[in-house]
């Protein structure tokens, strides 16, 4: 019989997750407000519906209920839009607030990082303009290559989470890598 | 750098860059934390969550999970219902059919041949018989 996951259990996987998972709702929504939203109703929902199943069966879990999550916030966005935008269009000026991260994220061409690599990974700029490259990403090749590399989900694990095939995964995980490695070349960034 | 190396490079950067949430941000995931942790309920057995639910015993964090199985209950009662019903009718059948079977055995096992018994001479000899 399969041992199922104990309160300790499920407090220190959720302890243990509950950084990324936030980070992962960032780079998705954009909103820090949302993102905790996301995350809090991810952890009821493991926390209340599938915490009676073995606890090496959560992190799937919890991936595939994050990941359906985010999902929502961008259908009810969706539809949000769809009633506010008409109205919105009639009073804006027809501006485009769509900023790209990366363009107005501070490099600095003469600094240290960008001459000498090897110094620049502890620096936080990095993490800055992978997190910022990360959110240009389309949504389907971010969320195969976190599971694949940060949540370090196998194939067929990562697949089970966005529900498709493990061709699937193959391909966005390769098409965000290189996606992320122009952007960062792009930046300066050679890794 | 192969695919491999690049993405678990990329995933050391996006560790270290987790010591960077703000202070706000780590004590609402904390809250958040507690909130879902609220939420748990022991795990329980069916057979355990029956009784205790058939005396009234939910009770405090043990009520939503014993509820999520609560309709188990009127299912084993329709099922022991069902057996109970099946076994009164089948019961006396069953005796029929013993009675049935017994007196087979006996008018076979008997002396008088099997035939006797349909020949109609036969019961008007016996009728005769008897009214001599």
């Amino acid at each position: 019989m399969e041992k199922l996951a104990t309160y300790q259990e499920l407090s220190e996987f959720l302890k243990q997750v509950e950084r990324r998972a936030f980070k992962q709702a960032m780079f998705a929504v954009h909103g820090e407000d949302a993102a905790l939203d996301i995350v809090q109703d991810s952890m009821l929902k493991l926390s209340d519906k599938y915490a009676g199943r073995p606890a090496e069966e959560l992190p799937l879990l919890f991936q595939r209920i994050l990941q359906n999550t985010i999902r929502d916030y961008f259908r009810r966005q969706k539809i949000r839009n769809f009633w506010t935008m008409p109205l919105s269009s009639l009073f804006s000026g027809g501006e485009d607030d769509e900023q790209d991260p990366l363009e107005t994220m501070q490099t600095e061409s003469g600094s240290s990082f960008l001459q000498d690599p090897a110094k620049s990974l502890e620096s936080s700029q990095v993490v800055e303009l992978i997190e910022a490259a990360l959110q240009k990403l389309p949504a389907r090749q971010r969320e195969a290559f976190l599971l694949r590399y940060w949540e370090n989900m196998d194939v067929a694990a990562t697949a089970a989470a966005m529900g498709c095939s493990e061709g699937s995964v193959k391909t966005h995980c390769s098409r965000a890598v290189h996606g992320l490695a122009a952007m960062l070349k792009e930046k300066g960034v050679e890794l | 750098m192969n695919e491999q190396e690049f993405g678990r490079t990329l995933a050391g950067h996006l560790n270290r860059g987790l010591t960077q949430i703000n202070r706000d941000a780590l004590d609402r995931l904390g809250q958040a934390r507690e909130r879902a942790l609220a939420a748990y309920q022991e795990p329980v057995d069916v057979p355990e969550m029956a009784l205790s639910a058939g005396h009234g015993m939910l009770s405090g964090r043990g009520r939503a999970r014993k509820g999520r199985y609560a309709y188990l209950l009127p299912i084993l009662l329709l099922l022991a219902a069902l057996t109970f019903a099946f076994y009164w009718q089948s019961a006396p059948l069953d005796d029929n059919i013993d009675d049935v079977a017994d007196i087979d055995a006996r008018l076979l096992g008997g002396d008088l041949p099997i035939q006797a018994y349909l020949d109609t001479s036969m019961d008007s000899w016996l009728e005769n018989s008897a009214d001599q």
